[in-house]
């Protein structure tokens, strides 16, 4: 059985070593500090987000090889040709005579270029969308130091504040997105307080950590049988 | 992998896209009669292009080889810079009247990584020196308190040891990247006699 902790949306003000949490209850987004971040933060933050964005390995290989193959079996087939013995690695002459029969409107053909331009474009996403961080940057307010915390061990983190919670027996967290879920199982039978008590638990690790993106914190409570 | 790379990546990918999607899109819109419906029906290598590469033979063969011997190279570049990476096995402190200081990167790392763990925060760590340009950067792989709050870490890095890196490299900045894993720290067990 798992329900939602509470349906407070009231925002409650925690003092926190300094720093100040401001969270509705149901389901918190934690700003970490009370006030907004200057100029040189701001730029901290940039440079921590930019540092850990994916690097496109994976495609600029695939793409990096394909043009490879495409330049040597090209200028391979074009030069054996021009020495006078040509090498067959492609039907070039069947090609010719295919493309000098072959309307432009040929169905085939215009699915072919269809599927051309949407490789285009899908290249062109994923180049321009800078993507996810690979680790939670944390606000450092200097753009000569930045941090980044590996994402398994920033949820384990969090899910290990809940099992912290007198009564907690065991806690799993995820994070996707901008929302940290955490599924707590107890052994009592007041939902409500455990709700409360893991969610303050959270909070309070989350602004410990200091990420720079806010989290969106989401609790479900299940007792043990 | 360094910044250069990952900013050579968008470009290759974001030029490689461009090319296609134009390549792709003209020949969708001339099919689809976009330009009229006589040059929808003509043949996609029509008499034109024929005599246009039998007035130009042999030199246009010639031209597509050395066009296709560029594509490949740059394939091949691409595809070996994937692995550059910005470490370096030693520094060069600037030159002055006494000389030139040639510092062993390894050295210079383990004494870094020696001076983090100096922290209650931290559980292990390593370090990499490289040079982004000119400018020396370390890069850093900590293993860190998950009960301890990050500010300790920060102050402790900004605080301690990256001062402590600046004096040893003569430099006015040294940037420093660090991959923190959080681990719960080591129960202390207590053996009573």
């Amino acid at each position: 059985m798992s329900t939602g902790a509470h349906g407070a949306d009231e925002p409650v003000t925690t003092p926190l070593g300094g720093q100040t949490m401001e969270a509705p209850l149901g389901g918190a987004t934690v700003r970490v500090t009370d006030r907004p971040p200057s100029g040189a933060e701001r730029a901290a933050d940039r440079a921590a987000m930019r540092a850990f964005r994916p690097r496109r390995t994976v495609p600029a290989v695939v793409v990096a090889a394909l043009l490879t193959i495409l330049g040597v079996v090209v200028a391979a087939q074009t030069i054996s040709a021009l020495a006078g013995r040509p090498l067959r690695w492609l039907p070039l002459d069947r090609m010719l005579i295919w493309a000098a029969t072959t309307p432009w409107s040929n169905s085939p053909f215009l699915l072919g270029a269809a599927l051309v331009a949407l490789i285009g474009l899908a290249l062109l996403v994923t180049a321009l969308v800078p993507g996810r961080p690979r680790l939670v940057p944390v606000r450092t307010g200097d753009a000569d130091l930045i941090i980044g915390m590996r994402r398994r061990s920033f949820a384990r983190a969090l899910a290990h504040a809940a099992e912290g919670v007198p009564g907690v027996h065991a806690a799993r967290a995820s994070v996707r997105g901008h929302t940290a879920a955490i599924t707590a199982t107890t052994s009592g039978w007041d939902r409500e307080r455990f709700g409360a008590d893991v969610h303050a638990a959270v909070l309070s690790r989350l602004v410990a950590l200091s990420p720079v993106e806010p989290y969106h914190v989401k609790v479900n409570v299940r007792e043990r049988k | 992998m360094n910044r250069r790379t990952s900013r050579g990546n968008r470009w290759g990918l974001a030029l490689t896209g461009i090319v296609l999607l134009l390549l792709g899109a003209y020949a969708l819109a001339r099919g689809l009669g976009a330009f009229g419906r006589v040059r929808a029906l003509t043949p996609i290598m029509n008499f034109f292009v024929r005599s246009f590469l039998a007035a130009w033979s042999p030199w246009i063969w010639w031209a597509i080889a050395l066009v296709a011997v560029i594509v490949a190279l740059l394939g091949l570049r691409w595809l070996f810079v994937q692995g550059r990476r910005d470490s370096r096995d030693s520094l060069r402190l600037e030159t002055g009247p006494g000389g030139v200081t040639d510092l062993t990167a390894k050295g210079m790392a383990s004494a870094v990584a020696a001076d983090i763990e100096t922290s209650p925060a931290v559980l292990s760590a390593g370090a990499d020196l490289g040079c982004s340009g000119a400018r020396p950067l370390v890069r850093l792989r900590l293993v860190a308190d998950e009960q301890a709050p990050m500010s300790e870490l920060r102050d402790h890095l900004s605080g301690v040891a990256i001062p402590h890196m600046r004096g040893a490299l003569e430099a006015d900045r040294v940037p420093a990247v660090a991959r923190v894993t959080l681990e719960p720290a080591p129960t202390a067990h207590r053996v009573v006699h």
